[in-house]
């Protein structure tokens, strides 16, 4: 037992020293804990596992990069921006309608790509100063962009931690999108009041929102599209083009569910490769390699922190460690697992969401078999994404604050605003877990 | 003539190979630009697995 104790603590500590006090990439972070991992097992000979570990998630690796291709086309053909233009355009004198248009604009690429990131970095930055122009104080409006791109990342179609967790217990990503819709629908409506009691609040609620939507949706982009350098034209798309791409995607993922095997299943990347050159021909003339840089570069953190994951995943099972967290787990009493994940998830996933549901999601999924693994698993995502916005890094306020001016105070403020409902977050996804066969029941 | 083989076993196989290559390009653009040098240990760590599945290696 203490060699695994051992090599256990010193992965950690590497993981903390590179991604906490060096302040380097998660990604390096894991992959450096994965190194002296098998340096203290005395397996440093067998560096073959590290390339092993290096595709233990290159599914998910190929949805996340052809998810953010995708986005980066609708991105740069304006389409992000003209639908959020035209939802705030007829929905700005109705606070509670242009919150809950602004949540699922906020959530669809995070629910796409299954990262937070995406959706903080693209509809994120148009909602914002919508909201603003709406009345809403910054901090508030960053605050509910932060919970949006977490929900939409537990959202499905795409649940990015479910897949790490289910791929740990051998369990397939099939049967998730009911639970997933429970955990986040529920969170998305409530979020939505709140921001609709503070447009209320600001009496600001008028036609002015908007009329200024569009404007405020093309400010945010500053005054060349991200990552191309194509300056914006700002003039709006006619017709109902721009929601071609959008409408094949959700016919060709929700056809091939409903058809069984009729229809063969391309794939979800596949999927979205097809929408992202059909967004191509969908709105301003884009330049399709700008479009796939631009997505590969959204995508390139992610992709490096799966890797690492797989790397640290994969060393974790050789020296032992991984089988020695498991059966700790499974001696813990069942009532404080419940407690334990409550607290692990969301503090490992201040460093990585996708690296706390390898490391901690699995093995108290294992602890936790019987419990309605499905809804368990559903719970624990909204658990390890929840990280997304906690300190240190607070990844998905920090980007929300460098898009704004005053980046560094915007992101304390923002942190401020979401104790309340980052807490309340956290309860939700406790009471599902713990009553996780009730809810399973109740879904059939 | 054995990659050929295996590259050409479903008709999707070779789409994703295409999408594996594009992906390899824009990731290896995306190192030769970055300067700090935890952003290129990234990219390559990214590009091991994508360059051995396009090879068919693994």
């Amino acid at each position: 037992m203490w060699p695994q104790i051992i090599a256990f603590v010193c992965m950690i500590g590497t993981f903390l020293l590179v991604a906490a006090v060096l302040r380097q990439p998660a990604a390096l972070a894991t992959a450096s804990a994965a190194v002296v991992g098998l340096l203290v097992s005395g397996s440093l000979g067998q560096p073959y596992h590290l390339v092993e570990g290096a595709f233990g998630y290159f599914d998910v690796l190929l949805i996340i990069v052809s998810a953010m291709v995708f986005m980066a086309a609708l991105e740069s053909a304006g389409i992000l921006e003209e639908i959020s233009a035209r939802m705030t355009q007829s929905l700005g004198g109705r606070p509670l309608p242009l919150a809950l248009a602004s949540m699922l604009l906020v959530m669809a690429p995070g629910m796409l790509t299954g990262s937070s990131t995406a959706a903080a970095m693209t509809t994120g930055r148009f909602v914002l100063p919508v909201l603003v122009e709406a009345g809403v104080p910054l901090a508030r409006a960053g605050a509910f962009v932060a919970i949006g791109s977490i929900i939409g990342m537990v959202a499905p179609p795409v649940n990015v931690p479910v897949m790490i967790i289910g791929s740990g217990i051998d369990m397939p990503y099939v049967g998730f999108d009911l639970p997933l819709l429970f955990v986040a629908v529920p969170a998305a409506i409530i979020a939505s009041l709140w921001l609709a009691a503070s447009i209320r609040r600001s009496g600001k609620a008028t036609a002015a929102a908007g009329r200024g939507a569009a404007r405020a949706a093309t400010a945010a982009r500053g005054a060349t599209a991200p990552g191309t350098g194509e300056p914006l034209r700002g003039e709006r798309i006619p017709g109902a083009k721009v929601y071609v791409p959008i409408v094949a995607l959700l016919i060709m993922m929700f056809g091939t569910r409903v058809a069984g095997r009729a229809i063969p299943d391309p794939g979800i990347p596949f999927m979205f490769a097809v929408c992202a050159v059909l967004a191509m021909f969908c709105g301003r003339p884009v330049k399709p390699w700008s479009a796939v840089q631009r997505g590969v570069d959204l995508a390139l953190p992610v992709m490096g922190v799966l890797v690492g994951a797989g790397m640290f995943v994969q060393v974790m099972t050789v020296t032992g460690v991984r089988g020695f967290l498991v059966v700790s787990a499974l001696d813990i009493t069942r009532s404080w697992v419940f407690v334990v994940a409550l607290i692990a998830l969301p503090v490992f996933g201040a460093i990585s969401a996708y690296a706390s549901s390898s490391v901690m999601g699995v093995p108290i999924l294992l602890a936790l078999l019987g419990n309605n693994e499905v809804v368990t698993a559903a719970a624990l995502s909204l658990l390890a994404a929840l990280g997304d916005m906690l300190p240190p890094i607070a990844l998905v306020p920090s980007l929300i604050a460098q898009s704004v001016e005053g980046g560094k105070d915007t992101r304390g403020a923002i942190l401020k605003q979401l104790v309340v409902p980052g807490v309340l977050l956290a309860l939700w996804a406790f009471v599902v877990l713990r009553w996780a066969p009730a809810i399973g029941k109740m879904l059939g | 003539m054995a990659y050929l083989k295996l590259a050409t076993a479903s008709w999707l196989t070779p789409i994703y190979l295409l999408m594996v290559a594009i992906t390899v390009v824009a990731v290896v653009a995306n190192v030769l630009k970055q300067r700090k040098l935890s952003a290129q240990i990234v990219g390559g760590m990214v590009l091991v697995p994508l360059v051995l599945r396009l090879l068919l290696v693994k």
